[in-house]
């Protein structure tokens, strides 16, 4: 016998857009779902559709970073700090090596400093290139994904030659980096800077125009200005939501002062910009402005090139040119604490270290972006559809070691 | 409206904060940030006062830290100002027996997943978090596995916690001794050491 109408139950449409008042379900997304975008659980509590609470379960990635570092010296710990955060281990090392160095008051010497902030820009470059192209494909769309993850290895390439590794660097050290940049590099990092610019243009060509793309992430994950500050969202998450804030403009470390670039933020909804039917703060503005950063990536390479050369010129043994300072043996901090930021591909990257005096860390804690990205989902996803759930996960771009470190 | 060269250094933030509340304290540091130590009982309403003032205005928690120092628990309040641009941090020390103190989840919303974590590594307790659970923990774990006094359980549910090459000598407590004695009386049974 075939359906007929009067089995379907007459569906009413209640509170908020979309919303059955079908019976309330519990589904458990993840914790191994490819778009989870790694270890990560989402309890999501659904009518019809609808996600009427989206609440996410963490810490299946939990190693005890933060314990370890008590453990372990504040050499040791460098390694660890690739793991925290694996897409851009070299902002992580960054990151850690400018907390130890600000506590213990140790000078970097010019050269390194170029190099750190070139391959720290390289691998925000390929951290984007992961976060957009994963998100693309999320959005059901293949090819962009292949684009950023081709573009990613061009800087593998890169960074194997000054590091011998392709994923966790340890590359940069206390007071410096581990080894000097290897012979052309510069024109290695120049031309690759050449090759993705074009490349860019053509990635924004294929879907950051894209109409069906557009219309998956405008006006969905919503948050706004006042909120985003509130939820501690940071980096490009709180860029799209219109803050111009960063971290190597505001508040410059290493040698961001002396480079020009701008600071992208979101502009859905203003007539004219990027995203004029969306609203500001929503998915779309947050995928935008890494794109555009990717943009100013670009342009600090270019600089960094040129600082670079001028650096070469200067003889041999200037102390401008040493690739490492000259510290002891074994790092003995004063008694104190520091809480240290940096901008990394996925917002304000913050070690809080505490010193009592000897060569290990009392406490070492590791404020990453992904954890309050996570904070604010369930806010964030309230009332949305589950598709569009996974457009959220996309654009805040959680990487989850660094969520439960 | 453009703020900057509003913002106010340490000194500045301290001696407002202690006009209002004379139990605040600003130890001396040798390196590193000044921070100011709060009393528990004092500490929502300082921060909800470094939120709210105009002068002030510390609309972002940077970093909420839970640590040990070996003899007593601490809470670390990192905030920054959006607006003016400047930074402070707070201290609450707390004892080591029912650490306690106010939650401040309601004034800065990211807060909610920062005190789980201190709660479910150090074992504090923030009065008034609407969902205060275990966050990396599995939520039948024993004990704080962030305090320094923390053992290490052997096993979870029957299966063992401890590899072989375990490097965290005796911080790992009981675990590791057994297996030290089992591989010396081993290396003793084939003669590779000399018996005491």
């Amino acid at each position: 016998m075939p359906m007929v109408a009067e089995n379907l139950v007459e569906l009413e449409v209640a509170d908020y857009k979309g919303r059955v008042n079908s019976e309330e379900m519990v589904l458990s997304m993840g914790p191994h779902h490819p778009s989870t975008h790694g270890v990560l659980r989402l309890e999501v509590v659904t009518d019809g559709e609808v996600c009427v609470s989206c609440r996410p379960d963490v810490g299946y990635l939990h190693r005890a970073i933060e314990k370890i570092g008590e453990y372990v010296d504040y050499r040791q710990f460098m390694p660890y700090t690739d793991r925290v955060d694996y897409v851009c281990s070299m902002n992580s090392n960054h990151a850690y090596a400018l907390g130890v160095e600000k506590l213990g008051g140790y000078k970097v010497p010019l050269r390194a400093e170029l190099m750190r902030v070139m391959v720290a820009e390289l691998n925000r470059i390929s951290s984007h290139m992961v976060c957009v192209g994963a998100l693309a494909m999320d959005m059901g769309a293949y090819t962009p994904f292949l684009h950023g993850l081709c573009h990613r290895e061009r800087v593998n390439d890169i960074f194997e030659e000054v590091c011998g590794a392709r994923l966790t660097y340890n590359y940069m050290t206390i007071g410096g980096v581990a080894y000097d940049a290897p012979p052309g590099f510069i024109d290695k990092c120049d031309e690759f800077a050449d090759y993705l610019w074009p490349r860019m243009v053509e990635f924004n060509e294929l879907i950051t125009s894209n109409t069906i793309f557009k219309e998956r992430l405008c006006n969905v994950g919503i948050c706004s200005r006042e909120h985003a500050i509130n939820w501690g969202l940071v980096g490009p998450n709180l860029r799209g939501s219109g803050v111009k804030w960063d971290i190597r403009k505001d508040e410059p470390y290493s040698i961001y002062d002396k480079l020009q670039f701008d600071v992208p933020v979101g502009d859905g909804g203003t007539p004219g910009g990027s995203n004029p039917n969306g609203t500001l703060g929503d998915s779309y503005d947050r995928y935008v402005v890494r794109v555009k950063e990717v943009f100013e990536c670009i342009k600090i390479i270019k600089q960094v090139c040129t600082m670079m050369r001028e650096n070469e010129k200067l003889p041999a043994d200037h102390p401008d040119r040493l690739s490492q300072a000259k510290l002891p043996g074994r790092l003995r901090i004063k008694r104190g604490e520091a809480y240290v930021r940096s901008e990394n591909p996925r917002g304000e990257t913050g070690y809080y270290i505490v010193s009592d005096g000897t060569d290990k860390p009392v406490r070492m804690k590791i404020r990453t972006g992904s954890f309050t990205a996570l904070g604010c989902f369930e806010e964030v996803t309230r009332g949305l559809l589950i598709g569009d759930v996974i457009a959220v996960i996309g654009s805040f771009d959680i990487v989850l070691p660094e969520v439960d470190r | 409206m453009d703020f900057k060269g509003t913002e106010m250094d340490f000194e500045n933030i301290a001696n407002i904060v202690k006009a209002g509340w004379p139990s605040v304290t600003t130890p001396k540091v040798e390196v590193g940030d000044s921070f100011m130590l709060v009393p528990a009982s004092d500490a929502r309403d300082v921060l909800k006062f470094l939120k709210t003032d105009d002068d002030l205005y510390f609309d972002s928690l940077m970093c909420l830290s839970g640590a040990d120092s070996g003899r007593e628990l601490w809470v670390v309040y990192s905030l920054h100002s959006m607006k003016h641009f400047h930074k402070t941090s707070v201290k609450v020390v707390l004892p080591r027996e029912n650490p306690a103190c106010d939650t401040v989840s309601d004034i800065w919303a990211m807060a909610n997943f920062f005190e789980r974590e201190a709660f479910d590594l150090y074992g504090i307790q923030f009065k008034g978090h609407p969902d205060l659970r275990r966050i990396m923990n599995p939520p039948d774990w024993v004990g704080w596995p962030g305090r320094k006094d923390y053992e290490y359980p052997t096993d979870y549910h029957g299966v063992p916690t401890l590899r072989e090459d375990q490097f965290f000598g005796d911080a790992v407590g009981a675990g590791i001794s057994e297996r030290e004695e089992k591989d010396k009386a081993l290396l003793e049974k084939l003669g590779l050491v000399e018996k005491k």
